[in-house]
């Protein structure tokens, strides 16, 4: 393709009828001249970039993102709060429960040859006098 | 007559790379990356701007048509086949946006600038004159829009059927095409002006 300058004023290429000069002044009267010059380009990017942004779809995360700033703080606080409950609740006092050692005298007792009904009773013994230290009853 | 001369590469050539360059911001665009897509307003709002004059016929509107065509190319980014330039594509949204834009607004504009009317030669008297211009105007009226585009870019902005061709994604051969039909409406709805010139 051969592309040259005219002297009428801009390029051609080889396969294009020349210009009509009256129809081309007439148009331009008509159509004007696009006003390139009075356009702030960097004002026009600028707003399309703005608009752009704006019409993109939010995304699930960004949801989280708007609450982390509120959340992370609240989290701590409610954290705080509730470390400071448990610490100034007076614990109960402990029980002591004797079923881990009657269980293991039954099993010796049944190991060292005794008889397993024997072993049996001295185990729910065991439960028994738990259970009622546990109810804190008289003995 | 002025040679311009040899360029860097072919036509074809800077054509691909165009395509290619405009295809991996395309990518980057859908792929959430705003700024890629400021690099094609950046690249591309000119021959927007100006497409968009040539339609809607004054600044603020060709300005607004060019961020509304803009904004409807990103949103319809994922449809955007980048096999093919992005240019184009933008152009033919300008185009179609400011058709309608045209038709909706009734009557607020297109004034042509005054500088240019000035500049104008003025062999005719006023009336004779302001009659074949609104001739003109009823002339292109009854072009459609790519034809009233072309001609006007060929005859006024002094564009080759190849830029055209470019612009519009269509072959210079059917840009002449459509320049000859235009010229031919246009040229006889002035007959009766200029039937007494040689």
């Amino acid at each position: 393709m051969t592309e040259r300058l005219t002297d009428r004023g801009g390029p051609f290429d080889a396969g294009d009828p020349p210009r009509d000069a009256p129809l081309g002044a007439l148009l331009r009267e008509a159509v004007g001249t696009p006003p390139s010059d009075e356009v702030d380009w960097a004002g026009l990017a600028s707003r399309i970039g703005i608009a752009i942004r704006a019409s993109r779809p939010t995304p699930w995360w960004s949801y989280a993102e708007r609450w982390q700033r509120r959340a992370v703080p609240l989290a701590l606080a409610a954290g705080l709060i509730g470390a400071l409950t448990i610490w100034s609740t007076p614990s109960p006092a402990p029980v002591e429960v004797a079923t881990g050692a009657g269980a293991a005298d039954a099993v010796s007792s049944v190991l060292a040859g005794g008889s397993s009904a024997d072993a049996a009773g001295s185990f729910t013994r065991s439960i028994a006098g738990a259970a009622d230290v546990g109810l804190g009853a008289p003995e | 007559m002025i040679d311009t001369g040899p360029r860097g590469g072919s036509p074809d050539d800077e054509r691909r790379e165009a395509i290619a360059r405009d295809a991996a911001l395309v990518r980057r665009a859908q792929g959430g990356d705003t700024s890629a897509f400021d690099v094609l307003v950046n690249a591309y709002m000119r021959q927007a701007f100006q497409m968009a004059y040539r339609v809607v016929g004054h600044r603020e509107d060709a300005e607004d048509l060019v961020q509304e065509s803009f904004l409807a190319a990103y949103q319809y980014l994922e449809s955007f086949d980048v096999e093919r330039p992005f240019g184009p594509w933008l152009n033919r949204i300008v185009m179609n946006r400011g058709a309608n834009l045209r038709r909706a607004r009734t009557r607020r504009q297109t004034e042509p600038e005054t500088d240019t009317v000035s500049q104008a030669p003025s062999a005719l008297d006023d009336s004779t004159r302001r009659e074949e211009r609104e001739q003109l105007q009823r002339a292109l009226g009854t072009l459609n829009e790519r034809q009233r585009l072309i001609v006007t870019l060929f005859e006024v902005d002094g564009r080759t059927s190849t830029e055209i061709g470019a612009m519009l994604e269509l072959a210079p051969g059917t840009v002449r095409w459509h320049l000859h039909e235009a010229r031919r409406v246009l040229r006889d709805a002035l007959r009766r002006f200029h039937e007494d010139e040689p």
